[in-house]
């Protein structure tokens, strides 16, 4: 066993061994936080990597999103007691008045599995409920989804809180209106086109 | 009128899916948001429902009364008559509509994108006046309008500008009531709207099988004034829906005779159309398609079915691209979207001028939409074999080896033949001598010409005041 066999049955999405493979390195005496970097997030890198080049689908990014999360499950009560940090915390939700949440649920997984803390929030959010929860997790970055033109104005709304009250904070936006015109419009941090984007800015912004 | 349509079904395809469908109904249901009237409504006529859950189950003889009770014809009004459509079309044909609820716009002077205006709305309502394959128009978005009330405001807008049927797609339910307002007042009361309804409202599930509160309160408000209403159920295959069509059928039409059945259990014999808007989902991207051939296909399957199984008027996408741009590849979506539509029989074909999946419209592409309809509505127009059809007297009296040009047949006929406006048929050098222009540059210059004469469906100063005063209350209710 090694943990580039645990790398591999990430990207084959072969769910029903990944737990297995993730407890054997361990019991051999490998740390957590190489299972969790080579072994889980490296994965979930090189699964973004071949979705932006066409490679992998949107069905297939999920299922290697949710079999890292199989063995994300194991390493957890092990990240707690050591160390090893999360690479921040997000919270995510799609906007009030809009319950689309499909490429939502998908930012959320591939952030997950890049190592971040994420605080779902859900749908049809009101503007105070992100801000409180950024407050309450600490989180370094609020990120908001819309799907319909008539909701994307609450985005707005909510980064001029964020400024006003968040301590910080910064915010990224995405979903099918969304454009990076809109997100300098509203004075956002950033915005993603998909799911593997959301990965990299959320990196991008935490560090800076 | 052609003998039958293309369909992808046989008898018993038509009937096995028709028995999935009204099983899905009676066994799994629809949930409603917490909408205590029509839940009650629902109860009371006979539906299984649970209010704890807002689940729905529709008992199979219950729906087919439902189902026996919908018109299966119905008229869209207008402020004057000869803009009133009777559905489905009488000649057999189709009718069409322009996008709805767009937020962006390809300037027709400069190709440059941006937002929707109220301004561009006025000029787009005063272009499609001059447009007569668009039967009726919907709203765009309009960027410069109070968001809480920019429906209200957009279709002021309409009603100041248009003559011909408006179809309405209400943002919020704060807004059903400002406007249904607006249209009773051009009609001059709710008696003269339900004879004449000058509008016909969209309602939609949230796919799947859910139902949000504004979307009830508009079947319950409409169905009452005698609205003809839209029923959209607008699924993405693998995404909302299964990802295999014949799964995303079902689904798309139990979604709509569950509206079906609400406006028929609030107002017997509620006109409702059948809107299954079919989306297919981009594997790479997650994007939702409109001119895909899986969506296409998809969308002629679910016409097919629901105009064979219930009788229904059907209404979906018969234009429109994935495409950002009015290209080449816009040209070819939409050119195979409008003809496949119009084969399977669809009664109203959508999404005049839409493009990048329907989020962008084009002025333009409207103009050459208006021309392919046209041409469409000739290709469903079929043949009569009637002796002078069959010519056979010339076929007889034409000998070996001579012409038909001079015959007295062709000089009856010789101007039978669909005469385009901006589609040219000239050679190379004429065109290099004599045209010069490509087909945008053509379609461009009649536009001009269009806006530049006055726009005689303009309403009464008097009328456009009182449709102010509804908008100005719409503002200090909705946008406080």
């Amino acid at each position: 066993m090694a943990i580039k066999d645990i790398f591999q049955a990430v990207l084959t999405f072969d769910e029903a061994r990944v737990p297995d493979l993730v407890r054997a390195e361990l019991e051999a005496g490998t740390e957590v936080e190489a299972v969790l970097n080579q072994g889980l997030i490296g994965a979930m890198d090189e699964v973004g990597r071949k979705f932006t080049e066409g490679d992998l689908f949107v069905p297939e990014m999920l299922l290697a999103a949710q079999t890292m999360k199989a063995g994300l499950e194991l390493l957890r009560p092990l990240l707690a007691d050591s160390d090893t940090k999360p690479k921040g915390t997000v919270v995510i939700g799609t906007v009030k008045g809009d319950l689309h949440d499909i490429g939502k649920n998908l930012v959320s997984m591939m952030l997950e599995g890049a190592g971040f803390k994420v605080v779902d929030l859900g749908v049809d959010v009101d503007a105070d409920k992100f801000i409180e929860a950024a407050r309450t997790n600490q989180a370094e970055l609020v990120a908001l989804s819309a799907l319909l033109t008539t909701t994307m104005p609450a985005m707005g709304d909510i980064v001029a809180m964020l400024k006003e009250h968040g301590a910080g904070t910064k915010s990224m936006v995405g979903g099918a209106p969304v454009t990076q015109d809109f997100a300098e419009q509203i004075g956002a941090d950033g915005y993603a086109q998909d799911a593997p984007g959301a990965v990299e800015l959320a990196r991008s912004l935490i560090r800076a | 009128m052609i003998a039958s349509h293309f369909t992808y079904l046989d008898q018993s395809q038509i009937a096995a899916l028709r028995d999935k469908v009204l099983e899905f109904l009676k066994q799994h249901g629809v949930k409603l948001d917490p909408h205590q009237e029509m839940l009650e409504i629902l109860a009371d006529a006979g539906a299984r429902v649970d209010s704890a859950s807002g689940m729905v189950r529709f008992p199979r003889p219950l729906l087919e009364d439902f189902l026996q009770q919908a018109p299966k014809t119905m008229t869209l009004g207008a402020r004057t008559p000869q803009h009133r459509l009777q559905l489905p079309r009488p000649d057999g044909t189709f009718y069409a509509r322009s996008g709805t609820g767009s937020h962006g716009w390809i300037d027709p002077e400069t190709d440059y994108y941006r937002k929707v205006s109220l301004e561009d709305l006025a000029n787009w309502a005063k272009l499609i006046n001059r447009l007569d394959e668009i039967s009726f128009l919907p709203f765009l978005f309009p960027d410069d309008a109070p968001t809480a009330s920019a429906d209200v405001h957009a279709l002021a807008v309409l009603l100041k500008n248009s003559d011909k049927h408006l179809w309405v797609q209400p943002y919020s339910a704060q807004s059903v009531e400002y406007l249904i307002r607006l249209a009773t007042a051009v009609a001059g009361g709710e008696d003269s709207l339900r004879e004449n309804p000058l509008i016909s409202m969209i309602a939609c599930s949230l796919t799947p099988r859910a139902f949000k509160h504004m979307d009830l309160e508009i079947i319950l408000r409409s169905a009452r004034l005698g609205l003809p209403i839209h029923a959209c159920s607008l699924p993405g295959a693998g995404g909302t829906a299964p990802a295999t069509m014949p799964g995303v059928v079902i689904l798309a039409t139990a979604e709509i005779l569950a509206m079906v059945a609400m406006a028929q259990a609030v107002a017997p014999g509620a006109p409702v159309i059948a809107c299954p808007i079919i989306f297919s989902t981009d594997m790479k991207t997650g994007r939702s398609l409109q001119a895909s051939v899986e969506a296409i296909s998809g969308a002629a399957l679910a016409i097919q079915f629901i105009k064979a199984a219930f009788g229904l008027p059907t209404h979906n996408y018969g234009s429109g691209s994935d495409a950002p741009l009015p290209d080449g590849q816009s040209m070819s979506e939409r050119a195979m979207l409008t003809t496949f539509m119009a084969a399977s029989g669809l009664d109203i074909l959508g999404g005049a001028g839409q493009l990048e999946v329907a989020t962008t419209v084009s002025p333009l592409q409207l103009m050459v939409d208006n021309e392919v309809f046209a041409m469409a509505r000739h290709l469903m127009t079929g043949f009569e074999l009637s002796d002078d059809q069959l010519a056979w007297e010339v076929l007889v009296e034409t000998e070996p080896g001579q012409h038909f040009l001079t015959s007295r047949h062709t000089l009856m006929h010789c101007r039978d033949a669909f005469t385009p406006h901006n589609f040219i048929r000239c050679a190379r050098g004429s065109w290099e001598r004599e045209v010069q222009k490509d087909l945008w540059q053509r379609v461009r210059e009649q536009h001009r010409d269009i806006m530049s004469q006055e726009n005689t469906a303009r309403l009464p100063q008097d009328q456009a005041q009182e449709l102010d005063a509804i908008v100005q209350g719409a503002d200090r209710r909705l946008c406080a």
